[in-house]
C-alpha cells in the first residue's frame, strides 16, 4: 500500500472536494441498483408504521393495504427528491396525503367528522387521586384501538401521529397540511377524547369506578 | 393558570427553552396542573405502548413484488429509450425489406384481377404493335380455313390493354352457340372463382349471366365465357392449348 503526504495546500483542497461532495443532495448519488436497495432497507423498517397508520385511518384491513402499498410506490418514485433527514415522518406524510386526498372521499358511512376544533378542551386528568397508568394497567391493546376508532378524524391523525408513530408537531402539520396551532389543539382534544372512550371500557370492565370520574 | 393547549406541548416537549422553563415553574405551583400533565404522560405512554402492531409481512411482500414489476417496465423502457433510434432503424429496414420481398413475390405469384377489367368496352388497345396484332387476327379472319371436329367459329377479335399486357378477346361460336375467350400474356387469378372439382387446374366463376372458366398456365391464362354448363366449358377450353398463337390454329376462322 502506498502512503501519500499530502502537504497542507492539498490537504485542504481535498477537504474542499469532500465538503463539495458531501454537500451534494444525497440521492444523486445512488445508482439505481442503490436506490432500490437503499430504499427497501428502509421502507421495510418503517413499514409496520406505514401500515399500522394506514389501518387506524381506513379502519380497513383492505383499504389499509392498498393504501400502504400504493405509498410505498408513490414514495420509490419520488425516493430521489426525499431530503434524507427522517424517512418515517416522509413516509407517514406520504400515506396521509393519500389518504386525504383518496380514501377518504369514498369512506363509506356516517363520517365523524371534524368537531368544532376550537371547542373547549377538557381535562385529560380525572378526580382520583390514582395515577391513570394504575387506573388503565388493565386496558388492552384492542381496547385502545377500539377507542381510538371512536376519535373523530382529524383529532384521530393527530393522536395516532404524535402518540404512536412519535412524530413532532412540525411533521405532523406538514403531513396534515394543517398548522402548527390546529395540530397542537387537535391532539389536545383527541387526547382528552381518548381518554373518555378509555374511561367507558374501564368502567365496562371494573377497572374503574363510575364515582371515580364524577 | 396554564392552558391545557400548553400543557400537551409541555408534556410532548414541543416548547422553547423559555416557554418550557416558564411552565416548569407553574408546575410546582399547581398541584391540579401538575397531575393534568402526569395524566397527559400516561395517556400518551398508554397508547404508545399498548397500541396493536399489526401483522406487516405479507403486506411487505406485496410491496416487494409491486417494486420488482416496477423496476422491470423501468428496464424495459430504458432500453426502449436507449435503443429507440436503431429500433426504429430496423423497423425501416424490415418494412423497406417486406415491401420488395412482397414486390417480387407479386411478380411470381398470379395478381388477382376482376374479370370485368378484362372484358371488351373496359379498355382499348393503344400501342402500334397491338393494332398490328389486331389488324393480323382480322387477316386470319378472312385467309384461314382450319376447323376441328366441333369447330369453333371465330367472328370477331379485338385487343385491349390490361397492366400493360394485351389481352386479346376473341368472339367465337359453336354448335352450342357464342363464347367470349380471353388470351391474356401473364398468369392472373380471377377473383371470386373457385377450382372444378374434377379438375383443379381449371376455375370455375360468374360473370353477370355467363358461366366463366380460367385456366392459368405457364405465362399465360385463358378464360372463357359463356352461357352455358362449367361441363361445356371445360371441354372446350379442353381443347384450346395454351400458346396463344396455337389457339388461332384451332379456331375455324370464317
Amino acid at each position: 500500500m502506498e502512503i501519500v503526504i499530502l502537504n497542507g495546500n492539498e490537504a485542504a483542497r481535498l477537504d474542499g472536494w469532500k465538503d463539495w461532495v458531501g454537500r451534494l443532495p444525497r440521492p444523486m448519488l445512488f445508482g439505481k441498483r442503490d436506490k432500490r436497495e437503499t430504499f427497501e432497507r428502509q421502507a421495510e423498517k418503517v413499514f409496520p408504521s406505514v401500515l399500522g397508520t394506514a389501518l387506524r385511518l381506513t379502519r380497513s384491513r383492505e383499504d389499509a393495504e392498498d393504501l400502504a402499498q400504493e405509498a410505498i410506490v408513490r414514495a420509490y418514485d419520488a425516493f430521489e427528491r426525499f431530503d434524507g433527514s427522517n424517512f418515517k415522518a416522509w413516509m407517514l406524510r406520504i400515506v396521509t396525503n393519500l389518504y386525504i386526498n383518496k380514501y377518504r372521499q369514498r369512506q363509506r358511512g356516517p363520517q365523524l367528522g371534524s368537531l368544532e376544533e376550537d371547542g373547549a378542551i377538557e381535562p385529560v386528568s380525572l378526580e382520583s387521586e390514582l395515577p391513570d397508568r394504575l387506573l388503565f394497567d388493565n386496558v388492552v391493546g384492542t381496547e385502545i384501538e377500539e377507542a381510538l376508532g371512536k376519535v373523530p378524524e382529524d383529532f384521530r391523525m393527530a393522536v395516532i401521529l404524535s402518540d404512536i408513530e412519535g412524530l413532532s408537531y412540525q411533521e405532523i402539520a406538514d403531513a396534515t397540511h394543517v398548522p402548527i396551532g390546529t395540530v397542537r389543539s387537535r391532539l389536545a382534544r383527541g387526547r382528552s377524547m381518548l381518554r373518555r372512550a378509555l374511561e367507558a371500557y374501564a368502567i365496562k370492565e371494573g377497572y374503574l369506578r363510575k364515582d371515580a370520574v364524577e | 393558570m396554564i392552558e391545557p393547549i400548553d400543557l400537551h406541548a409541555f408534556v410532548d416537549g414541543e416548547l422553547s427553552p423559555v416557554e418550557h422553563a416558564e411552565v416548569l415553574k407553574r408546575l410546582e405551583d399547581s398541584p391540579q396542573a401538575s397531575k393534568e400533565a402526569a395524566a397527559i404522560r400516561d395517556l400518551k405512554s398508554l397508547t404508545q405502548r399498548k397500541a396493536l402492531v399489526a401483522p406487516s409481512e405479507q403486506a411487505w411482500k406485496s410491496c416487494v413484488v409491486r417494486l420488482n414489476e416496477i423496476d422491470k417496465a423501468r428496464r424495459v423502457e430504458s432500453i426502449v429509450g436507449r435503443f429507440a433510434p436503431a429500433l426504429c432503424g430496423v423497423f425501416f429496414i424490415a418494412i423497406v425489406l417486406g415491401g420488395l420481398v412482397a414486390r417480387h413475390r407479386s411478380d411470381q405469384v398470379a395478381p388477382k384481377v376482376n374479370i370485368a377489367r378484362l372484358l371488351p368496352g373496359k379498355s382499348t388497345a393503344s400501342s402500334q404493335s397491338d393494332q398490328e396484332k389486331l389488324e393480323w387476327y382480322k387477316h386470319l379472319l378472312n385467309q384461314s380455313k382450319m376447323s376441328t371436329p366441333d369447330p369453333l367459329t371465330l367472328r370477331q377479335v379485338s385487343i385491349c390493354l390490361y397492366q400493360g399486357a394485351p389481352v386479346t378477346q376473341l368472339r367465337a361460336s359453336d354448335g352450342n352457340g357464342e363464347l367470349i375467350i380471353l388470351l391474356i400474356p401473364k398468369p392472373l387469378e380471377i377473383s371470386d372463382m373457385t377450382p372444378m372439382q374434377d379438375h383443379p387446374e381449371y376455375r370455375l366463376g360468374r360473370y353477370r349471366d355467363m358461366n366463366c372458366i380460367s385456366r392459368p398456365e405457364g405465362d399465360n391464362t385463358t378464360v372463357i365465357l359463356a352461357r352455358r354448363s362449367y361441363e361445356d366449358l371445360a371441354g372446350v377450353m379442353a381443347q384450346l392449348p395454351v400458346n396463344m398463337d396455337n389457339v388461332m390454329s384451332h379456331i375455324a376462322i370464317r
